[in-house]
């Protein structure tokens, strides 16, 4: 009789632990394929794991283009819903090479995981105003500047990431103090909704989520990436530090490639629009209003190590790491 | 004796899984299958008296919020849905169509209607482990013997003292079935309800170590997610032996004879 | 139908033809109106199915005075229990009515209870058995002293005082039964209807239980219908017994039971008038169940 309890509720903890596994992904011995590379100009099948967002669209951009299979790359683009779980998933070899912001790489390489930064993900506008994030407020809030929003609820994707770690650098820059604002953490889709039935006062919102929000009355007051950070670059590509030691070739053919990709998505930005409905569910109606980030050439060393002192400075990493490990060194 | 066998009985299963995890981890090199040394250091950092305050307590609170909900709804709306034909007849669709929408789905909804509080994540729960409770009430009320029915109506116990003395202990069994597996569902819309704008909270918790990859530290927050629910289903079974004494008695006396 | 020797007859009660609403039928044993307690009158109940109205019960008429012992006994299927919820108040007649005490019944009236046949069924499993008892009282408002003294004397007079604390399905199914009727007995009726009580028990158990329902009976003077299909169950107890015929039912006859109250297992069963009664309504139930119909019969003749 007893026994049949306990089972009973090792069943329950298991579900609820299971629900949480889903999240961090895959088995650990899936064959990374990057030895029978591009010989005889046979294409080389490489697999990426990208979120639905503008962010990606010079990848998308210069898979059509053909920039991939000049350098003997076939791509597989797998869609996912976070960089949390595209990391797992690169360390694990499930992924050849994996988006995500710089902040998560930064945490994981703290903790650890063998990870490394190769190739340029997109960069700040650098005019504020006219960037691919914004902090928002409702039309009729007394909010005018970041400072205003001491001691009140800002909603943010992600917490205890880069886009509260800049909010933070925001308001301590303003001579405000970051501890007192309350974020709180709202999915892109939710954002518009919780902003306008006032559960939050401001909400952090990038490309389309943040033209959405505008057009529907939404007041930008700061301009989160283009603001506190020069220049700052917030996500990137990167591989697992077994593919970078292991296969250099294939991950220069990669690296090449996306670096031509992101110039080719600079160079024509109505086309690096015009390929986001094909990967994402942005509405083309509103597609000629959104700010585009730009698409930068090289991994911009600057902005990558004040994300460092800022994930220090604000607790996400206990011990600060070296920029240069954490970036792939020839690009 | 009888008691030292009833106890290796219960901890021989999970003394086995942790030797086998004990083995498995020693040998492994993967980044997400922490040592026993890792998990028993990052479980005593991680939960301090500081972090459950913080953390567990709260997520405890709205998990008994949730389920005492979940249980008074349950069982008021299933007696009368139970007791008249016609209002079954009337909600049963409606019901099927509620219950089949997973709870995590609505939560966007709930966001804007209830707010981000901790009212939407009560919400969450009860929305997802009222309807066992709920179900179970119904099919209760419903199986009512007749012979037991007929003799209460003889003796007029009608009105209050009917549900008092005859139908609420009469779908016993059946509701404690039901909030049997309300458990776990709330367990786990507990967590899945603090995937949604929060900044505090076990299954948050659990998501951040997650996501910052701290993965002894996450797992250590699933051990305590399981602990909560040994504890619950050890709760729940004293609860049920006395309120359902004369029902297992009456079985074994059935079976026996 | 063969007539027996005169001496040898019983006395039919009324077995005398009455124009009803139904035809020319046999009744049972009728009173002039206010001295009836109980009084059962043209009581018809269709049941409505897909197939259309199944008839089970046609016409009903007899009537209770006041602290008799009636066994109302037929051949199976001949809509008994239908009688009995009719008369409980738990079923809605077709037609015709039922009264107690001068008051129509539509509802369970209080100043009844009933006796099932299934003890297992009518007992609350989750409360001790002086919990089953006292229910009844309790909800009627009755003050805890009073109550203590009724279910004491109750479970004294049904031979359980020894076993309050137990539950109901701890127990033997006759002492179950017991306890079903000590609490129609603690409810303090006017009447007590009991709906073949004994059919489920051993033949021991029930030769207790039989003469348990006769001493409860001239103990407390209480009016008893007592619905059996046993014969000799019919004879032993009661002081008179109305046989029904088969369905849809009717009164076949309503005979008075001539043996002395002290009655005894032994004594009264190996008697020569127990034997010519007995003899006499097995007959009957005989005819009823070879389809033999009082109302055709007559009607014929």
């Amino acid at each position: 009789m007893k026994t049949l309890g306990i089972r009973g509720s090792i069943a329950a903890a298991a579900a609820a632990g299971l629900l949480v596994l889903t999240s961090c992904g895959g088995g650990e011995d899936a064959p990374a394929d990057g030895d029978n590379a591009a010989q005889d100009g046979q294409l080389t099948q490489v697999s990426i794991g990208v979120i639905p967002i503008v962010d990606v669209a010079p990848i998308y951009l210069g898979a059509k283009e053909g920039i991939f299979e000049e350098h003997g790359l076939e791509l597989d683009l797998t869609l996912a819903q976070g960089g949390a779980a595209i990391i797992p998933a690169v360390q694990s070899g499930d992924f050849d090479f994996g988006f995500s912001n710089v902040t998560s790489l930064v945490i994981g390489q703290s903790q650890g995981l063998p990870l490394q930064l190769v190739a340029p993900g997109p960069q700040t506008t650098g005019n504020a105003g006219e960037d691919f994030s914004s902090l928002l407020v409702p039309e009729d809030s007394d909010a005018e500047s970041i400072a205003d929003l001491e001691g009140r609820s800002v909603a943010v994707n992600t917490l205890n990431n880069i886009n509260d770690t800049v909010l933070k650098e925001g308001l301590s820059q303003a001579d405000g103090d970051p501890e007192k604002m309350n974020l709180v953490e709202v999915a892109f889709p939710d954002m518009g909704g919780q902003l306008e039935s006032g559960n939050v006062d401001a909400i952090m919102a990038v490309e389309p989520f943040a033209t959405l929000a505008k057009d529907a009355g939404a007041r930008e007051i700061y301009s989160p990436y283009a603001e506190p950070i020069e220049d700052l670059m917030i996500a990137g590509y990167f591989a697992s530090t077994d593919m970078v030691e292991e296969d250099p070739e294939l991950v220069d053919a990669f690296v090449a490639a996306m670096k031509e990709s992101q110039q080719y998505a600079e160079d024509n930005p109505e086309e690096a629009k015009a390929i986001l409905p094909e990967y994402s569910e942005i509405d083309p109606e509103i597609i000629d209003d959104l700010n585009m980030p730009k698409f930068p050439q090289d991994i911009n060393m600057e902005s990558t190590e004040r994300i460092i002192e800022l994930s220090e400075e604000t607790g996400l990493i206990d011990e600060s790491i070296d920029v240069n490990e954490l970036v792939r060194d020839d690009s | 004796m009888r008691f030292l066998k009833d106890f290796l009985h219960i901890v021989a299963l999970p003394a086995l899984l942790i030797a086998a995890w004990i083995l498995w981890s020693a040998q492994s090199t993967s980044f997400f299958v922490p040592t026993l040394e890792q998990m028993s250091n990052a479980f005593s950092t991680t939960w301090t008296w500081g972090r459950m305050q913080s953390d567990v307590f709260p997520s405890v609170a709205r998990l008994i919020a949730g389920l005492v909900l979940s249980i008074v709804i349950g069982i008021v709306v299933g007696l009368l849905v139970g007791s008249f034909r016609w209002l079954r007849q009337l909600m049963e669709p409606t019901m099927e169509f509620f219950r089949a929408i997973p709870p995590t789905v609505l939560i966007p909804v709930f966001m804007l209607l209830i707010g981000i509080g901790d009212d939407m994540k009560i919400a969450v729960i009860v929305l997802g482990a009222v309807w066992p409770i709920l179900l179970n009430t119904i099919e209760g009320v419903r199986s009512m013997d007749e012979v037991l029915s007929d003799t209460s109506h003889t003796y007029r116990i009608d009105g209050f003292a009917r549900i008092r003395y005859l139908i609420l202990p009469s779908a016993m069994p059946q509701i404690m079935a039901g909030i049997r597996q309300s458990l776990s569902i709330a367990l786990i819309l507990m967590v899945i309800s603090e995937m949604f704008a929060s900044s505090a909270g076990l299954g948050y918790t659990i998501i951040q170590f997650q996501r910052s990859f701290a993965i002894p530290e996450m797992w250590s927050g699933i051990v305590v997610l399981g602990l909560i629910g040994v504890i619950m289903s050890c709760i729940f079974q004293i609860v049920e032996r006395s309120v359902l004494k004369w029902y297992h008695g009456q079985r074994e006396m059935e079976n026996a004879g | 139908m063969t007539t027996q020797p005169a001496e040898h007859n019983p006395v039919i009660n009324q077995g005398s033809m009455a124009d009803t609403p139904d035809g020319q039928l046999p009744v049972g044993l009728t009173l002039p109106d206010g001295e009836a307690l109980l009084s059962v009158r043209n009581l018809k109940k269709v049941y409505q199915t897909d197939g259309g109205g199944i008839e089970a019960v046609r016409n009903l008429t007899f009537d209770l005075p006041k602290g008799e012992l009636t066994c109302l006994v037929g051949p199976s299927g001949s809509g008994k229990t239908t009688l009995l919820k009719a008369i409980s108040g738990l079923l809605e007649p077709t037609a015709g009515e039922v009264k107690l005490a001068g008051k129509l019944v539509t509802s369970p009236p209080k100043n009844m209870a009933v006796v099932f046949q299934e003890y297992g069924r009518s007992l609350y499993p989750w409360m001790r058995v002086r919990e089953n008892v006292e229910l009844p009282l309790k909800v009627q408002g009755m003050d805890k002293a009073k109550r203590d003294q009724l279910v004491d004397e109750a479970l004294e007079a049904v031979g359980l005082d020894h076993v309050p604390r137990s539950y109901p399905w701890q127990l033997s199914g006759g002492m179950q039964q017991r306890v079903a009727i000590a609490r129609a007995v603690a409810y303090q009726p006017e009447v007590l209807l009991m709906d073949e009580p004994f059919a489920a028990v051993d033949a021991q158990t029930r030769a207790d239980l039989e003469d348990l329902v006769r001493r409860v009976w001239r103990q407390l003077g209480v009016t008893i219908l007592f619905v059996t299909h046993d014969i000799d169950e019919s004879v032993y107890l009661g002081s008179r017994v109305v046989i029904l015929s088969s369905s849809p039912t009717v009164i076949q006859q309503d005979i008075k039971i001539d043996l002395p109250d002290e009655r005894d297992q032994l004594g009264t069963r190996s008697s020569q008038r127990f034997s010519e009664l007995r003899h006499h309504v097995y007959e009957q139930i005989q005819l009823a169940k070879e389809g033999f119909r009082p109302d055709a019969a007559k009607a014929q003749a």
